[in-house]
């Protein structure tokens, strides 16, 4: 075969231009740690890349919705202790009051009593959580209104579908409950009300609530009502209270059981992305000191192959 | 009697003569050793005629004596096979160097996956999905609903970037294949005129070399526009075909003209002499090939992509309650402009109306309106679609027509309404308008069963009337019609939305009572977030028809046709490097070969000078003898 100088200049260059582009390649894989910084490099990775990093983003929008679903649901907790607290109080006033040695005086004084922690109770529905009323069910405004006869104040709220509406949220195929209500938290069945508070299902009437009443048999020293279907009543509402809280305890559960499982997912999904995208060190490292040693000798042999020729070696006119 | 001394003499200076052309050929090749496009030259040595003559001993027979050489001609030393073979694997390297480097500038343009520190157009996406989803969990909150605007204006703003750059590269091209075909011009030009004074040295009887290569040469710069084919002629003049047209014949040429199409500045093709001329390979090749059709797919792709999700979102929020019960605003305007032609993108049964919402999940016989349907067969652009009423319920209808795949796409409203849209592979258009204007409307029928007029489609005999769904139709507020032209870039992000996002409807939650297939739906509150979940939904990872596949699709295409420019542009580069080196072990100047060839030359040349010498003194030794 016929070689020229020019053939091997031009296969010279082909080669270490070959040896640079790999070197260029092995270097990007080093510097960015990932294995293409486009997909023709790895189209299968790439694919895989861009759904990881979706499916990431996914999972950490869910967990960020998680947490805050578990924050109101904390918060739905503290305020249903707060409540069980104040019922448990009225209880024991109640319990005081149907005690016979008790003067008309006495009574009215823990009427007066039930009346504050009615209206505490009552303000704990209207409790809004940045902008948002916690139990107002799908609509968004205080859910508990003052309604004023005379001298006498009391609370009322709504009881609508609306009001009372249970809202859910999906996260992929997980559907979890958000919220509480005042129906579920004020509601109980018993003999003399089926509410703690007063209620009005949209008409001008108004449902009397449990504490309504029991302020009403202070005031009218109504002993056998107080000792009998009275603390009955608050005995089945705090036992639907406990159910209530109950619930609220178990989505926590739930939602904390799905947190977790995020994370868990976050960090498998996390480790196949690095499987996709990132590159393997320890064989770029090596491949790129192989290619610096062949480049190295590329060079080296190409600067004494270039050189002579028969012209070198004649010894005519000019040599 | 034989040769005489004068003879040989003259034998002898023939062979000075000849050595020292030789020499010459050597000296001329030695200092093209480093020329562009040149052939090494051999000089053609023969000996001359022989002279047949009588000697002293054999009278009877004449002996054939020789009488020295001569150098006949110079020849280049050159394989015509290999050239051909350099010219087309040129052609192509060219091709895929163009393809290939493109093909890197879209997948950057595009940036997905995103490089670290970057957004590409599904982090875009995605973060619009993350306010959606974080609407849905508070959605009375404003800096959710603020969020979510945002978001949706973000992401629209980088599809038509995307869009506008894509649509930039074209006209790029465009410009390009001006500059190509002047080039290409200028090369015919001087192979025309090279044709011409070879034709005249041809004639005159010598070889025209140089002018030999610089034809070689130029032939050599056009295989890296175009392709093409060489047919010799008369007098070493050749002709030259691009893509089946006739560009040049031995001393004329047909310059080549981009022609332009009227209102389309992207659509211009090249002709010779009013015949178009194709290029299928070269640079010219490579360019035409990623403004027709390269280019166009992805812009397909990005028009499906942004008119599918601004259309479902909007399907979504339009029968979605806002904070004040009011059904919602579009998230997204898709307008057309005056006087521009439109696109019949979409149209939507009128059943169920508002304040109704169909159970999807039911079989459609339990749906009031349809509990008379016997088993129908649906028609969809030629598709058959068998379906049974008492097992197939709205959903798997949707799947059903979705699975044809024969460019009409179904989905389904929140309250249940069916919506069928035309795909990228019908342009957007049920109508299937043509760019002269006329029409081809997509046949969907149910032969009459009543399924699709009862979900409130305007039908004759069972067949969409889609003309009563155009702008001036009676149907015309159960479709969308889109701008023909580039469809995308006419969607922008509701304005009213934009300034005030509480408007921004997120409820639906309707009533099924006692598993009934019909329910009722109404406001329910502004906490509701049932309207907002379905846009979150959207991008179900089971459902082949989601957002999320979209980018699949896209980031696979891009990756493996990406893939495929850069291996064939690798391939064909070696290929070419050694098509290269078998023509220059051929045709290039080597020292050392060149050197020996002297030394051979100048050794005879110096035999040649001693026979003189010889010759010379035997003259001497004869006039000696006579004194």
């Amino acid at each position: 075969m016929r070689i020229t100088q020019s053939m091997m200049k031009d296969q010279i260059t082909n080669n270490i231009d070959s040896i640079l582009e790999r070197i260029s390649t092995l270097q990007n894989q080093s510097s960015s740690g990932n294995k293409f910084t486009l997909p023709y490099q790895d189209p299968t990775d790439a694919v895989l890349t861009v759904n990881y990093q979706s499916s990431l983003n996914q999972i950490t929008t869910n967990t960020s919705a998680l947490q805050q679903v578990q924050g109101t649901l904390k918060g739905y907790d503290n305020m249903i202790g707060q409540i069980t607290s104040s019922v448990q109080q009225i209880n024991a006033l109640v319990v005081q009051a149907a005690n016979g040695t008790n003067t008309p005086a006495d009574r009215q004084a823990i009427a007066d009593q039930v009346e504050q922690l009615r209206n505490s109770i009552a303000q704990d529905g209207n409790t809004n959580v940045s902008g948002t009323y916690v139990f107002a069910g799908a609509t968004n405004s205080q859910p508990v209104s003052p309604l004023t006869s005379g001298s006498a104040t009391t609370y009322f709220y709504t009881s609508t579908s609306a009001t009372g509406a249970n809202l859910t949220l999906n996260l992929g195929n997980a559907e979890i409950d958000t919220n509480v209500t005042l129906q579920q938290l004020f509601g109980y069945k018993g003999q003399l009300s089926n509410s703690l508070i007063s209620y009005s299902t949209g008409g001008s009437m108004l449902n009397e609530g449990l504490l309504d009443k029991i302020i009403q048999d202070l005031q009218n020293n109504d002993v056998s009502n107080l000792s009998g279907p009275d603390l009955k009543d608050l005995q089945s509402y705090e036992n639907s209270l406990a159910v209530v809280t109950t619930q609220v305890g178990s989505q926590e559960q739930a939602v904390q059981n799905l947190i977790t499982s995020n994370q868990n997912l976050n960090t498998y999904v996390t480790q196949l992305m690095s499987t996709a995208q990132g590159t393997d060190m320890v064989k770029v490292l090596s491949d790129l000191s192989l290619q610096e040693t062949v480049y190295q000798a590329a060079l080296q042999t190409s600067a004494s192959s270039l050189l002579p020729t028969l012209a070198n070696f004649l010894s005519g006119s000019g040599a | 009697m034989g040769m005489d001394l004068f003879a040989t003499l003259n034998t002898a200076m023939l062979g000075m003569y000849t050595q020292q052309a030789a020499i010459s050929v050597v000296s001329n090749n030695v200092a093209n050793a480093n020329t562009p496009g040149y052939t090494r030259e051999s000089p053609v040595i023969v000996s001359t005629p022989p002279i047949s003559m009588n000697t002293l001993t054999q009278t009877g027979e004449p002996v054939s004596f020789g009488t020295g050489s001569e150098v006949t001609g110079i020849e280049r030393i050159r394989n015509s096979f290999l050239d051909l073979q350099y010219r087309q694997s040129n052609a192509s390297m060219n091709f895929w160097n163009e393809v290939n480097t493109q093909f890197q500038y879209i997948q950057q343009l595009f940036n997905m996956p995103a490089s670290s520190g970057s957004e590409g157009l599904s982090d875009y996406y995605n973060n619009f999905w993350s306010a959606a989803q974080q609407l849905a969990t508070n959605p009375s909150n404003v800096a959710n609903q603020e969020g979510l605007v945002q978001s949706a204006q973000a992401l629209i703003g980088n599809v038509q970037s995307i869009y506008s750059t894509l649509q930039q590269t074209q006209s790029n091209y465009t410009s390009q294949i001006q500059t190509n075909v002047a080039s290409i011009n200028s090369i015919l030009e001087q192979i025309s005129n090279l044709n011409v004074e070879i034709n005249e040295s041809s004639n005159g009887g010598t070889a025209p070399n140089a002018l030999l290569d610089k034809r070689d040469l130029l032939l050599d710069n056009l295989s890296n526009l175009t392709d093409y084919t060489v047919t010799n002629m008369s007098g070493n003049q050749i002709g030259i075909n691009i893509g089946g047209t006739n560009v040049l014949s031995g001393q004329t040429y047909t310059p080549l003209t981009v022609q332009a199409v009227n209102g389309k500045p992207n659509a211009s093709f090249v002709s010779a002499d009013n015949s178009p001329v194709t290029f299928s390979q070269g640079q010219m090749g490579a360019v035409f090939n990623l403004r027709d059709k390269i280019i166009p797919q992805y812009e397909t792709q990005l028009n499906s992509f942004a008119l599918d999700l601004a259309s479902k979102v909007n399907t979504v929020l339009e029968q979605s309650y806002d904070q004040n019960g009011n059904l919602g605003q579009p998230l997204f305007n898709i307008t057309t402009t005056a006087g521009q032609p439109t696109s019949l993108y979409s149209i939507t049964g009128s059943y169920p109306p508002s304040g109704t919402a169909l159970d999807p999940t039911q079989p459609i016989d339990k749906i009031n309106k349809l509990t008379n349907l016997t088993p129908f067969t649906l028609n969809i652009n030629g598709a058959t679609i068998n379906v049974n009423p008492s097992v197939d319920t709205l959903n798997s209808i949707v799947s059903k027509i979705n699975d044809t795949n024969v460019g009409v796409s179904a989905s389904l409203s929140p309250r249940g309404n069916l919506t069928l849209s035309a795909t990228g592979s019908m342009n957007f258009d049920l109508m299937r308008t043509t760019s002269e204007g006329t029409t081809n409307p997509i046949n969907i029928s149910d032969y009459n069963a009543g399924f699709l007029s009862d979900l409130g489609f305007s039908t004759t005999d069972g067949t969409v009337n889609l003309n009563d769904y155009l702008p001036m139709g009676s149907d015309y507020d159960y479709s969308l019609n889109v701008s023909s032209k580039d469809p995308l870039m006419n969607i922008s992000v509701n304005q009213q939305l934009v300034s005030n996002p509480s408007l921004l409807a997120s409820d639906f939650s309707p009533v099924f009572s006692n598993g009934s297939a019909v329910g009722t739906v109404g406001p329910t509150g502004p906490q509701g977030s049932g309207g907002i979940q379905q846009i979150v939904a959207l991008d179900n990872s089971n459902d082949p028809q989601s957002f999320g596949a979209y980018f699949s699709t896209l980031v696979s295409d891009l990756g493996i046709q990406g893939q495929n420019a850069n291996s064939m542009y690798t391939n064909e580069t070696s290929l070419v490097n050694q098509i290269s080196q078998d023509r220059q072990e051929v045709s290039s100047v080597s020292i050392n070969d060149e050197l020996s060839n002297m030394i051979l030359y100048q050794n005879a040349y110096t035999a040649s000078a001693r026979v003189i010498t010889a010759v010379n003194s035997m003259l001497q030794t004869l006039i000696n003898m006579v004194q």
